[in-house]
């Protein structure tokens, strides 16, 4: 089950909808926004770590999500 | 963003005794006066010293010294100074050594992302002539591009995104290298080839960039189903930097057969969502040139289509590059912007429950009853359920259903 659940919800961090992020663990509406606004804010996530910037990701927290999201480039320096 | 955080994260490493600069891309774009998305920091502090300093931190790349620091609620990485051992399978090291500042620019891929930046003096170390090449809009490995290149296949790729994102051209001997080298751009993963070329395309200067890679020969390596045309570079003109990959790569492949589109995507590895908008883009582009002669029904259909701004983009992108009529374009456009979303997708009149009240057996006839009603509605001739509930009884008698 949790297999099938990760290879369903791989989400790109740059491109997830509010409603995909809500699909993570712990993650509410409330938080998927803030990852929604972070990312606007940032131009995109260069890592997955980055989600440790956002408050209300706690390293826990960060780790349930880690496997279940990638970060395809939209922006980034060298 | 601001350097503000950066510059105090330099500043604690140089408080306990490090050496440390702002370094890469957002010192390249200081200089060209762009503000940078992204701070990285330079440092001679070792990771586990790194670790010491901030209090929030996440190492990101152990064997390459990379730490994460999360400093008034941004993310910057902190890379202690380090130099490079052999390269394996055309990207990545087997293993670092931690050095000085200059060796660690030195190992970096081109002049324009080998600036360092003092922050507490405010000045450009500059060891590889990176500020005469951003002057002079040139691309140029450091050292001997060949070599440069055989570390990391990517970096061929990423010569052309460069020169495609900041307008500029390409170095003669990192060129040479760059056409000499696009057979072996196979050696990456066709992820990373993929994620170079939506990057080429959307970061600005997209026809430059496409065109690089048809003259260098990196086009018929990656997409060898795609032929130059001038159709294609007056398209790619008109891709603004900052569009969506799926859009971009539409506006590329628009003039490929839709058999063809779906095997590039599905051979780059796009994610399902991004395949379908990208074979859709391609599929529905013809449609575009019957829109004044569908009916409001099915126009209204049409529109519904998966984030429909991109097709009338597409269609806007066609008529104007050469191929399309520019007639049915601004047609559709102006439907499109006097409908509203309500006029294009209202709520059903009635729906599978009513008919079974009406005493009609569910079964195919239920979705024929229920089309023809949102036809009616969608044209404008049913407005209300009660009008709908005696169409369905006037052309659909019971003993015939």
């Amino acid at each position: 089950m949790r297999i099938a659940a990760a290879l369903l919800l791989v989400l790109n961090l740059n491109t997830a909808t509010l409603k995909e992020l809500e699909t993570l663990p712990g993650v509410g509406p409330v938080l998927a926004k803030r990852i929604a606004e972070f990312r606007e804010k940032k131009g995109g996530f260069r890592r997955v770590e980055e989600l440790l910037a956002i408050p209300g990701v706690s390293e826990r927290k960060w780790k349930m999500i880690r496997d279940l999201v990638i970060v395809r480039p939209v922006e980034g320096s060298s | 963003m601001k350097p503000d955080a950066a510059i105090d994260i330099v500043r604690r490493l140089r408080d306990q005794g490090h050496e440390a600069y702002l370094v890469g891309g957002c010192v390249r774009d200081m200089v060209m006066g762009i503000e940078p998305s992204d701070y990285d920091i330079a440092t001679s502090a070792r990771p586990e010293e790194v670790v010491k300093i901030f209090p929030r931190t996440q190492s990101v790349g152990a064997q390459f010294g990379v730490v994460l620091v999360i400093h008034n609620g941004h993310p910057y990485e902190v890379a202690t100074f380090r130099s490079d051992e052999a390269y394996i399978d055309g990207r990545r090291p087997t293993g670092v050594v931690f050095t000085d500042a200059k060796q660690d620019v030195l190992r970096r891929d081109f002049t324009i992302n080998g600036l360092l930046y003092d922050p507490v003096d405010r000045r450009v170390i500059d060891h590889v002539s990176g500020q005469r090449d951003i002057q002079a809009k040139v691309v140029r490995a450091i050292g001997d591009p060949r070599k440069r290149f055989e570390e990391d296949k990517l970096r061929i790729l990423r010569a052309i995104r460069f020169g495609a994102r900041l307008g500029y051209t390409i170095e003669p001997a990192t060129w040479e290298a760059v056409c000499a080298m696009a057979p072996q751009i196979h050696q990456v993963s066709l992820e990373r080839i993929r994620d170079e070329l939506v990057r080429i395309l959307t970061e600005g200067q997209a026809a430059h960039g496409v065109r690089m890679l048809e003259e260098s020969g990196l086009r018929a390596q990656i997409l060898p189903e795609l032929k130059w045309t001038p159709h294609l570079e007056r398209s790619l003109g008109m891709l603004k930097a900052g569009s969506t990959g799926d859009f971009a790569i539409g506006v590329l492949l628009r003039e490929l057969n839709v058999a063809d589109v779906q095997q590039i995507v599905e051979r780059l590895k796009f994610s399902r969502a991004e395949m379908h908008h990208i074979a859709a883009l391609v599929e529905n582009l013809p449609a575009f040139s019957k829109v004044a002669h569908m009916s409001i029904s099915s126009l209204k259909r049409f529109f519904r289509l998966a984030r429909f701004e991109d097709h009338l983009e597409l269609a806007r992108i066609h008529a104007v590059a050469g191929g399309g009529d520019s007639e049915n374009y601004a047609f559709a456009s102006r439907k499109y912007q006097e409908w509203s979303e309500e006029d294009i997708a209202p709520r059903p009149l009635i729906s599978g429950e009513d008919l079974m009240a009406l005493g009609y057996t569910p079964g195919p006839l239920f979705k024929e009853i229920l089309t023809r009603v949102e036809d009616e509605q969608l044209d404008g001739r049913l407005h209300d359920r009660s009008g709908a509930i005696n169409f369905v009884i006037r052309h659909y008698p019971k003993e015939q259903a």
